[in-house]
This record gives structure tokens, C-alpha cells and sequence, in this order.
């Protein structure tokens, strides 16, 4: 099987000659890393260059392909401005972006707070005329990558962009957001409509220009002990939104995978109900992947699970190896499992990634029960 | 290396995987480049020195006076609006809202970015 059949095959529970493996992406620092440990020989970069793949972090298809993973990610940047009063650069929902270079030269770009600290300023962001839509030309040259690594590399690569609920809340804040769940709902929904319709509009465009085979979106929903929002709200506001998602990408015949980070196991069923073909990230220090796989996993495919935030920065070879297999061992039966870093790879050793890979590629999905 | 940010950073991080992955080197072997890029509305302006492969930005609190290959000055407003974020579209360097003092050395560094990565 090729990346590309084999990952396709997993998402729709079919067997599998081994377990695809996915990555998000990298940041700079783990970029630096990998080059300084591996990088790339003079040929591949001339290559890579000359198939507009050599692309800088955090989507860095270069290093994914020179890695050998099956599956990538493009999640494409909303529109930004700048505010020359206050010398800030803007997405064009209304958070504030941030680029520094630290000490030992390694560059850093940052979503920092909320803009739109009240609905003043909210309405006055509207009256500028923004959100603005994406444009063709933002889109193409991402759609001609994802093509190029179909079609040359045979991986999946997927597009998406941000859901509803990151878009809410980086541009106005958790307050406020509290504060119109409580009091003033339709407020909040103008404000998720105005949003939704720069990003249907956008994610349209993605499906007519590209007709990725699969998107995903990220929003993250959770933190460490649970749903950054509650439930029944999540339901109320976030919910149909989603589903609008869903329901774009399913009408070009599409698959709509989800990345999240935090614990959402309390979401998974609504996940499957609006159509949510697989579900990315779950940290396996915070979600019971066990008992997520016995209850839905022939439902929705699980991708991730591999933890990022401490097994891949401290841990070592051995421990790697034995909790990666694991993983596979438990999340892996009657396929559906796509393992991986559970995020972008920040400052995980080059060396666990490579382990990692390896642990899974060693494993055959025949004897995995 | 001294810390960073805003435009200087920004103009670092552009050049920062082709100076990783050698295309930078391969492009500016044996060539001195200076680049001033003075965006008022949005201070420091950066200084970019190429030479013999190697990089290096510099972040200038009072630009005048300072003397480059290439003087590249607009309203950062502008470009953003323009090109819809900072480092997707490098080209618009290159019309009319913007200020360009030696064109064929900002050139350079448009060839040596190359749009395809400039994402």
C-alpha cells in the first residue's frame, strides 16, 4: 500500500498493511533540531524546492516526507492587518499574532490574546469590514502542495482551518465569551455567523479549488481536566457550527477529520452524530483512550494518542519504544488507528521521533488484538 | 544572536530555513547584500546583511542615515492589507506602496526566497 491508500484504508476502518503514521507539523525549534540531527542532502533540497515543498514551519511537508510519515497537515492562516496604533499584527478574527527570535537565533510565532476586549470594539472591528474572506490566491499555492505530495510523494496530506471556537474565543477572550453565554446569546451567535461566514466561505473555495480527499480542522475544545467551555453550551453554539464544517466538506464527497487537544471524551458522540469521521491528537495522559476505542472506535478513527508534551521530550529510547508499542497494541485492533505525535512537534527529541516511527512501523496490524 | 521582534524578526525568520537547508548559501556564496526595510508605522526597521552565505538582522531604532545596497520604506499597513499577512507576499514589495531605493539588489533577495516558499 502506498501512505496515501494505507492512511485513506485506516480512516475508513479497513485493514492495513501497517498503521499510518501522522504529523501535524513541526516548530521552528524542532525544525532546528531536525536539521542539525538528520536534515536534508543537496539533492533533496533542490528537489524539495523544485515541487514547492520545502516549506518553512509549522507546516514543514520537507521534513515530513524525509521523516516518513504517511499523513500531513496545511491549516491555512485567516487574513491578518495591522494595527498601527497599538503596533500589533492581527488575524482578521481579531487575535493578536507575535513573532520574536530568541537568544539562540530560533524564530517563534505566537498567538498572544484577544483584540476585541469588548463589544465595542467587536462592532468597530465589523464596521472595518472584517473578518475578510480568503482569497484564490491565498488558497492555490496550499492546494498545488497537497496535490504535489498525493500525487509525487503518494502521502495524504490534508488541508483545513481553524473551527469555530478557536476563532471566538483567541478574538474576544474567555470573559467574554462567559459573560455572552450567559447574557446577551445572540450577541454571541452574530459573532460566530460573522466568523462562519469567512470560514465556509473559505473552506468552500479549499473544496472547489482542491477537492482535498480529506480536511481537518483544528479547534481546540479541551484542557487537562476537561471541555475549556461547559458542555451545554459547547452543544448550544459550537456544535452547529461544526456540523456546517462537516456538512461542506461531506457534500464534495470528503472525509472531515477533527484536531482537538485536551480532554474530549465527554464530546466524542456528538462528534460521530454530526459526522466526524476521526478525531486527532488525544493526549493520553488526559483522555482514557481505552475505553474511547471500545465505545466508538468503530465509529471514528483515532489518530495521535502519542504524547508529546513529556514522552517524546524526556523520555528515552526504551520507554519510547515500549509506550508506543503499547499504544498500538491497545488503540490499534480492527484498525481505524492512525498513531502519532499528539501535536506539532515543539521541543521533542529528534531521536523519540525517530523511535517512534520505528515503533510503529515495526508493528504488524495482523497481530495486534 | 540578539533577541528579536516584530519586523527585524519577522525579516530573520523569512531567510531562516533557507539559511538552515543551504539554499542561501548556494544563492549568496560569494555576495555582499544590505537591505534596509523601513516601515515607520511599524518601528524598528530592519537592517539584512548577506554576505558569502551568511545572515544577519539587525534592529535599527533611527534608520536615517543608515546606508544600505537597498532601501526598502513604505506604510507596513499597506502591505499587510495588501497581501493579506506579512510573509505571503513578499512581492508586493515591489509595487507601488512602497518605496524601493536599488531595485535590482531587492530583486536579489525575491530570487533567492523564491515565491513558491514564501508562504
Amino acid at each position: 500500500m502506498t501512505s496515501y491508500e494505507r492512511s485513506i484504508a485506516a480512516i475508513e476502518h479497513k485493514s492495513v498493511d501497517r498503521f499510518p503514521i501522522i504529523s501535524l507539523g513541526v516548530d521552528y525549534a524542532f525544525y532546528n533540531e531536525f536539521m542539525e540531527e538528520i536534515g536534508f542532502t543537496p539533492e533533496e533540497v533542490k528537489q524539495y524546492a523544485t515541487d514547492g515543498i520545502l516549506t518553512g514551519p509549522p507546516w514543514s511537508h520537507g521534513v515530513n516526507v524525509k521523516l516518513g510519515v504517511d499523513i500531513d497537515w496545511t491549516s491555512m492562516r485567516a487574513r491578518q492587518h495591522y494595527d498601527h496604533e497599538t503596533h500589533q499584527i492581527l488575524d482578521t478574527f481579531g487575535g493578536i499574532d507575535k513573532v520574536v527570535v530568541n537568544d539562540s537565533g530560533i524564530p517563534h510565532l505566537w498567538y498572544v490574546k484577544p483584540f476585541l476586549t469588548s463589544k465595542e470594539k467587536i462592532k468597530d472591528w465589523w464596521n472595518l469590514g472584517r473578518p475578510k474572506p480568503y482569497t484564490n490566491a491565498m488558497i492555490k499555492p496550499l492546494v498545488k502542495i497537497m496535490q504535489t505530495l498525493i500525487d509525487k510523494y503518494q502521502m495524504l496530506s490534508m488541508i483545513g482551518l481553524p473551527g469555530p471556537w478557536e476563532n471566538l474565543h483567541m478574538s474576544i477572550g474567555m470573559a467574554q465569551v462567559a459573560k455572552f453565554c450567559r447574557k446577551d446569546q445572540r450577541f454571541l451567535e452574530e459573532i460566530l455567523e460573522k466568523n462562519f461566514e469567512v470560514q465556509g466561505d473559505g473552506l468552500e473555495r479549499i473544496m472547489k479549488l482542491g477537492n482535498p480527499p480529506v480536511v481537518m480542522c483544528g479547534d481546540d475544545y479541551g484542557f487537562n481536566q476537561g471541555l475549556q467551555m461547559p458542555i451545554k453550551y459547547w452543544r448550544q453554539f459550537i456544535k452547529p457550527i461544526l456540523k456546517r464544517y462537516v456538512e461542506i466538506v461531506h457534500s464534495y464527497g470528503s472525509k472531515f477529520l477533527l484536531h482537538s487537544c485536551g480532554s474530549i471524551g465527554d464530546i466524542f458522540s456528538d462528534l460521530i452524530e454530526i459526522g466526524v469521521e476521526g478525531v486527532e491528537s488525544l493526549q493520553p495522559t488526559i483522555n482514557d483512550l481505552v475505553t474511547l476505542k471500545h465505545k466508538y472506535g468503530d465509529k471514528i478513527a483515532l489518530l495521535g494518542t502519542i504524547d508529546d508534551t513529556n514522552l517524546l521530550v524526556r523520555g528515552t529510547t526504551e520507554h519510547v519504544w515500549s509506550e508506543v508499542t503499547n499504544s498500538v497494541k491497545l488503540l490499534g485492533k480492527e484498525s481505524g488507528y492512525l498513531p502519532g505525535a499528539t501535536n506539532t512537534l515543539l521541543n521533542a527529541k529528534v531521536s523519540n521521533v525517530k523511535t517512534m516511527i520505528e515503533a510503529i512501523q515495526s508493528m504488524n496490524p495482523q497481530y495486534v488484538i | 544572536m540578539t533577541y528579536l521582534e516584530d519586523i527585524p524578526a519577522l525579516i530573520y525568520t523569512m531567510l531562516y530555513t533557507h539559511n538552515k537547508d543551504g539554499r542561501l548559501r548556494k544563492a549568496t556564496e560569494h555576495k555582499k547584500l544590505s537591505i534596509l526595510f523601513d516601515f515607520p508605522d511599524f518601528p524598528p526597521a530592519a537592517l539584512l546583511k548577506i554576505q558569502n552565505g551568511n545572515y544577519e538582522v539587525l534592529s535599527v531604532e533611527n534608520p536615517e542615515g543608515i546606508s544600505a545596497d537597498a532601501i526598502i520604506k513604505g506604510n507596513f499597513e499597506d502591505i499587510v492589507e495588501l497581501s493579506g499577512g506579512f510573509g505571503r507576499g513578499i512581492s508586493l514589495l515591489l509595487t507601488g506602496k512602497v518605496k524601493i531605493k536599488g531595485l535590482l539588489k531587492a530583486i536579489t533577495l525575491l530570487k533567492i526566497l523564491g515565491e513558491k516558499e514564501v508562504l
